[in-house]
């Protein structure tokens, strides 16, 4: 790495040739001296979504001239001025012409404390403004059954256009025109539901503003623990014990498991279960039908079916694969068909009364739990969907300090989940429980290694193949919808061939899914966020006795007492779904 | 559904005494509770978690835990060891003979001092933003006398002490009051605590195996950040006296600081800079020592008055002409700044300009004037942070002066806490090498607790918590009560306190946040009263850092004064005070014409030339 030498503010640093200024601040907050550290705010930029800050108050002061931090390459001997008077004014005035077209109605919106452009506001002292909301306002996009486009609220940041185009090949979020006029609208004049949008949420997740939220589905949830008829369900996906912390200023990659079965039981659910265990359960029926499929020369590639942004994303765009999709349901799914069958004729409770209340990482499972082909018994398998973000706002406005409860079990019989259950929140982690389970079966011996590094990690694309029993497993993982997007046309195309495809809608899977906390773009700049996340989940797999999906002695129960075997009848219909071309 | 209930934290108690208690409140268990969630509750929960990972503690702060306590509200500078290495016996020689001249225990002072630096690397280690250089070592300020040094450290720290602590899976409860311990029928050991949610007002009673206390001790100085409220009214203190803990040095609580007039704010080191309205320099004048000392003697703070009453206003400081200390502590000198505290910086800019206050304005020739805080820190621990009651432990400053540490620097605000955690983390982790077990709380101290914490709320009196803080404040503030003692003010102070005692039975509160009120005011001026029960005691004058002066009796007393006075609630209620010989023939220093007493023999041994 070939450096050059530059100063800021007076003091010399040492930078990588080719960078930004902006990147050599951004840099600079890994320095351990705290008053080395450069400060240059950028409210549009996004690292790898919007590197390019077009808001105005990026700048910096070199040679006498105001420059575009983002945009403006260091040279060796360049001397920045970041806290200049110029640069001060410029970026206030860039700043006051954005709160000019932003709904100023901070006091009752959601992002209040954690909106990034409000902190920049307060930051610049503009603090006596009169926060009122807007005289006219625009209509909000109500169209999706999952998100909500407030355009009153957008500073026109361009992040979530970004996100939708470049990152997931969804482009459900278009823009036109240019600078503060420019118009962010959805793909189709009839909305975003229109616009083929698969609900994913990372653009809600890098929106800096209020700008996208998703439905907020927390008065259900409160109604149904008030009403002493229902009997409510918890089940709790593996991603939110990593990430449901930084909601209340836990350290990144966290694991909060522990302090989750109390702060909901606090809350009033009857039982708290954990998904770990619908994931053991998937994991089953999708290994036995990926080696029925290998056996009986099934359909190949089998591409898993976790993922509802994903799901619909293929009905949009791969019809011609659906084919290949697994019939297993989506974890929570499973679980939540469980409980009203089996669960409630162990309990003798009317399954109309049970409410199985999902808490998630993800927007999409909102629309998935509404789709045909989910009520296994005859009812919802799912009742309600919630973010993780939803979740810590109940809990905040309930006043369960989740710092504060006690360390608590979930709830048997469906508390008890496996290793193999916890990585299915990190990319690669249902490709490797999957594995653990079907090598074993296939070849009839115990694994000697467990971990399958090679579909670990955070990068978008990851291959390997695998021999057991004789048989090579060629294998792929793929997170981001634009990833799986040139996957699949190799795939169809005859270019690459694959015996086994996971594919997750949000980049680096679950643990970054579009219903989590919002960490700061600085943040995501500064950390490998999704990294640190997904290592609390391996970290929990390492730790767990059992890290075999087959060998959790519930889903063995399960089996033997229920349902029979994996793909039995029983199986089928309520733990198996079916797709459509859209 | 079933309705959640208020008792759930309770377990699985089968015990009908449990039962009744879950009825009472809600019941939080835990193998450690520790009350006060600032710098020093934080660091000594994560230092016992780190040698014990498998306790369960429990913290628990009145405010929100992070955000609150007086670390968040200073933050200037953290005590270090000197980076040239000078021998702890060298600074240990400068303290006690300066500070509060052989008040000291001497072996804790030695255990003491070697661990500062330790202690800054130790919240470093938490996440904590101490002031580092470029290469990542910490940033130590060479103070000119070389006896110790002085880092930096950030408004921050007990926000980031916070998220190490949860990272450790430690449990922190927010905004609930503890106002008193629960003890164990059999050996009256401290198993739990009383108290309620300032939201709500709801009861929460906390068991565990042992207790640590964090909570401050009283200190009534209103500072910036306090709304206009005292720093810390002494109910930990209360608490601990009333579980039967020992007090000490109670008579040792007045801070004297020179503070700038314009600003209010103290100008660290310029103690030896103090000229009158005629240009003499009136710290050479005064000062013991010739001005040479760091701090505020009584004698200077007495001289700062007379040269105003003699006709020769104002006093102000010579900043032209700093000694080193001004250069390097205070909060002035723009680089030292930039290392020590961005955030604390960045929120006072933003302070000042939004209040027009006198940033930049101070010129180098402000005026000055004396500021007393009375702050009882008199919590008595042993060298392993024990109170006199069996499984309570503390830190921080609520031991400040129990301990007899007096080697009180600037930078110990944070570092005390910071080293004392240390001592107090590793002590509770011995304590649970072998389970301690958990004693069944008992029913009736529960239910009396908790009758005579609500009281406030169900009377229908006029008297307001207002009356007795109002009353302190002015005292403490008053020169010739709070500084410049006799035993005629001594005791008119005595009866105005026993007057005051007779308001407490008649406070009344209609909100959780007044009751709280009420019960802090009881135990403002029980601390109040300690400080001058034992200031009648002490029948001499003797410190600097927190002088007791008694203009009856001038003169410091080797002879019959190198004593503790211990304070205990005797067993009607009453204070209790007795002395106890300071084992001066443990100590390496001893004043001049020191002489063993009688039934004891020589206990430290070394060539004292050599120090």
């Amino acid at each position: 790495m070939e450096t050059i030498s530059i100063k800021f503010d007076g003091k010399d640093y040492a930078a990588r040739r080719g960078s930004t200024i902006l990147a050599v601040a951004l840099e600079s907050q890994k320095l351990p001296a705290s008053f080395m550290r450069v400060d240059i705010p950028a409210p549009y930029y996004y690292k790898g979504i919007n590197d390019i800050d077009e808001s105005g108050v990026c700048v910096v002061e070199v040679d006498g001239k105001l420059v575009n931090a983002s945009n403006t390459r260091i040279k060796p001997g360049m001397e920045v001025a970041t806290r200049s008077e110029a640069v001060t004014a410029a970026r206030k005035e860039a700043l006051s012409k954005i709160l000019a077209i932003h709904d100023k109605d901070c006091t009752s919106c959601f992002r209040t404390d954690n909106c990034e452009f409000q902190e920049l506001l307060y930051q610049y002292g503009f603090t006596d403004e009169a926060w009122l909301p807007s005289e006219e306002k625009v209509a909000l996009d109500t169209s999706s059954r999952v998100l909500v486009r407030d355009n009153n609220k957008c500073i026109r940041c361009r992040r979530c256009v970004n996100v939708c185009t470049k990152i997931q090949s969804v482009s459900a979020i278009e823009c036109t025109g240019e600078g503060l006029e420019a118009v962010i609208a959805p793909a189709s004049p009839s909305g975003l539901d229109a616009a083929s949008c698969v609900n994913c949420g990372q653009c809600v997740a890098v929106c800096p503003v209020g700008a996208l939220f998703e439905k907020d589905e927390s008065q259900d949830v409160l109604a149904a623990i008030a009403d002493s008829e229902k009997f409510v369900i918890a089940q709790v996906a593996p991603a939110v014990r990593a990430t449901l912390g930084e909601a209340f200023e836990f350290p990144l990659g966290v694991d909060v498991e522990k302090r989750i079965p109390a702060a909901l039981r606090e809350l009033g659910f009857d039982k708290v279960f954990d998904a770990k265990f619908g994931a053991d359960l998937t994991i089953m029926e999708e290994a036995n039908e990926f080696m029925e499929r290998m056996q009986n020369d099934g359909v190949l590639p089998m591409i898993t079916s976790c993922c509802p942004g994903w799901i619909k994303y293929c009905e949009h765009f791969y019809p011609n694969m659906i084919e290949n999709l697994s019939s297993c349901k989506s974890p929570h799914q499973m679980l939540g068909a469980i409980a009203k069958s089996y669960y409630a004729e162990q309990l003798g409770i009317d399954k109309e009364n049970i409410v199985v209340v999902s808490i998630m990482p993800c927007t999409a499972k909102k629309y998935e739990r509404q789709r045909d082909g989910e009520s296994g018994a005859g009812v919802p398998d799912v009742d309600v969907v919630l973010t993780v973000r939803e979740l810590a706002r109940i809990l905040e406005k309930a006043e369960v300090q989740i710092e504060a409860v006690p360390f608590e079990a979930f709830d048997a019989p469906f508390g008890l989940g496996t290793g193999a259950g916890v990585i299915f929140g990190a990319s690669g982690g249902v490709m490797e429980a999957a594995l653990r389970t079907a090598v074993e079966k296939l070849t009839k011996e115990e694994l000697k290694s467990l971990e399958f590094s090679d579909v670990r990690g955070m990068s978008g694309i990851k291959e390997a193949s695998y021999t057991a029993a004789g048989i090579e497993i060629k294998v792929a993982v793929v997170s981001g919808l634009g990833n799986a997007n040139s996957l699949l046309q190799r795939v169809s195309s005859g270019e690459a061939y694959y015996d086994f495809i996971e594919v997750m809608a949000c980049p680096g899977g679950c643990i970054n899914g579009g219903g989590l906390p919002y960490p700061s773009a600085i943040t995501r700049a500064q950390e490998d966020v999704r990294a640190k996340r997904a290592s609390a989940l391996y970290s929990s797999d390492t730790r767990s006795k059992i890290r075999k999906s087959h060998e959790n002695p519930m889903i063995v129960q399960l089996y033997e007492s229920y349902l029979g075997e994996p793909g039995s009848e029983k199986a089928e219909q309520l733990l198996h779904t079916f797709y459509a071309v859209r | 559904m079933t309705p959640c209930t208020r008792s759930r934290f309770s377990g699985r108690e089968s015990e009908i005494g449990m039962q009744k208690i879950n009825e009472l409140g809600k019941v939080y268990k835990s193998d450690l509770l520790v009350i006060g969630g600032s710098i020093a509750g934080l660091a000594t929960a994560i230092k016992a978690k780190q040698l014990k990972p498998d306790m369960d503690i429990l913290v628990v702060e009145k405010g929100y835990a992070g955000f609150s306590g007086q670390s968040t509200r200073a933050g200037h500078g953290i005590a270090l060891n000197d980076a040239g290495g000078t021998p702890t016996l060298t600074t240990a020689e400068y303290l006690v003979g300066s500070h509060t001249p052989y008040m000291s225990d001497q072996e804790l002072l030695l255990k003491y001092i070697p661990r500062k630096t330790e202690s800054a690397q130790f919240l470093l280690d938490c996440g904590v933003s101490v002031g580092k250089n470029p290469d990542g070592t910490l940033w130590n300020a060479q103070m000119p006398h070389r006896l110790w040094g002085m880092g930096g450290i950030d408004i921050t720290v007990n926000e980031s002490l916070r998220k190490h602590a949860l990272k450790l899976d430690i449990r922190i409860l927010s905004r609930v009051n503890i106002f008193e311990l629960l003890t164990a029928k059999e050996d009256g050991r401290a198993i739990g605590g009383i108290g309620f949610d300032m939201a709500h007002g709801e009861c929460n009673i906390f068991r565990a195996k042992a207790v640590c206390l964090c909570t401050h001790g009283a200190h009534f100085k209103k500072a910036a950040g306090c709304a206009g409220m005292f720093m810390a009214y002494g109910t930990g203190l209360g608490a601990a006296y009333r579980a039967g803990a020992m007090m000490r040095n109670a008579e040792f609580s007045t801070q004297s600081d020179n503070i700038q007039v314009k600003d209010g704010l103290p100008s660290y080191g310029a103690y030896n800079l103090l000229h009158n309205g005629k240009g003499d320099n009136i710290s050479a004048k005064y000062q013991p020592g010739g001005g040479k000392i760091d701090g505020v003697s009584a004698e200077l703070a007495i001289g700062m008055r007379t040269e105003v009453e003699n006709g020769n206003p104002p006093i102000w400081a010579d900043l032209e002409h700093p000694d080193m200390l001004y250069k390097i502590v205070s909060a002035r000198e723009p680089e030292a700044n930039a290392r020590v505290l961005p955030n604390k910086f960045e929120w006072e800019e933003l302070v000042d300009e939004k209040t027009a206050k006198y940033r930049g304005a101070l010129g180098l020739q402000p005026e000055m004037t004396l500021h007393f805080a009375i702050q009882v820190e008199a919590l008595h621990v042993d060298h392993k942070f024990r109170t006199c009651v069996p499984g309570l432990f503390a830190s921080g400053k609520m031991t400040a002066a129990g301990c007899s540490y007096f080697g009180w620097t600037h930078g110990d605000g944070v570092g005390n806490a910071a080293v004392t955690s240390l001592f107090a983390g590793e002590s509770i982790a011995e304590y649970f090498s072998e389970d301690p077990g958990m004693p069944d709380l008992q029913y009736d101290q529960v239910r009396r607790h908790k009758e005579k914490i609500y009281a406030p709320l169900h009377r229908d009196t006029a008297h307001s918590h207002y009356e007795i803080w109002n009353r302190i404040e002015e005292l403490s503030h008053d020169i010739y009560i709070a500084l410049n003692k006799s035993e005629k003010v001594i005791h008119a102070v005595l009866n105005e306190i026993e007057e005051l005692k007779k308001i407490v039975p008649l406070l009344s509160a209609d909100d959780p946040h007044s009751l709280a009120k009420c019960l802090e005011a009881a135990d403002s001026l029980l601390a109040f009263e300690m400080v001058f029960r034992a200031a009648d005691m002490r029948k001499e004058s003797r410190g600097i850092q927190y002088p007791h002066y008694r203009s009856d009796y001038p003169a410091q007393d080797d002879k019959n004064w190198l004593k503790w006075i211990n304070i205990k609630q005797g067993t009607s209620g009453e204070m209790e005070l007795f002395t106890e010989d300071i084992p001066m023939w443990r100590y390496p220093f001893r004043p001049e014409g020191y002489e063993i007493p009688e039934g004891h023999a020589e206990e430290y041994y070394v060539d004292r030339a050599r120090c």
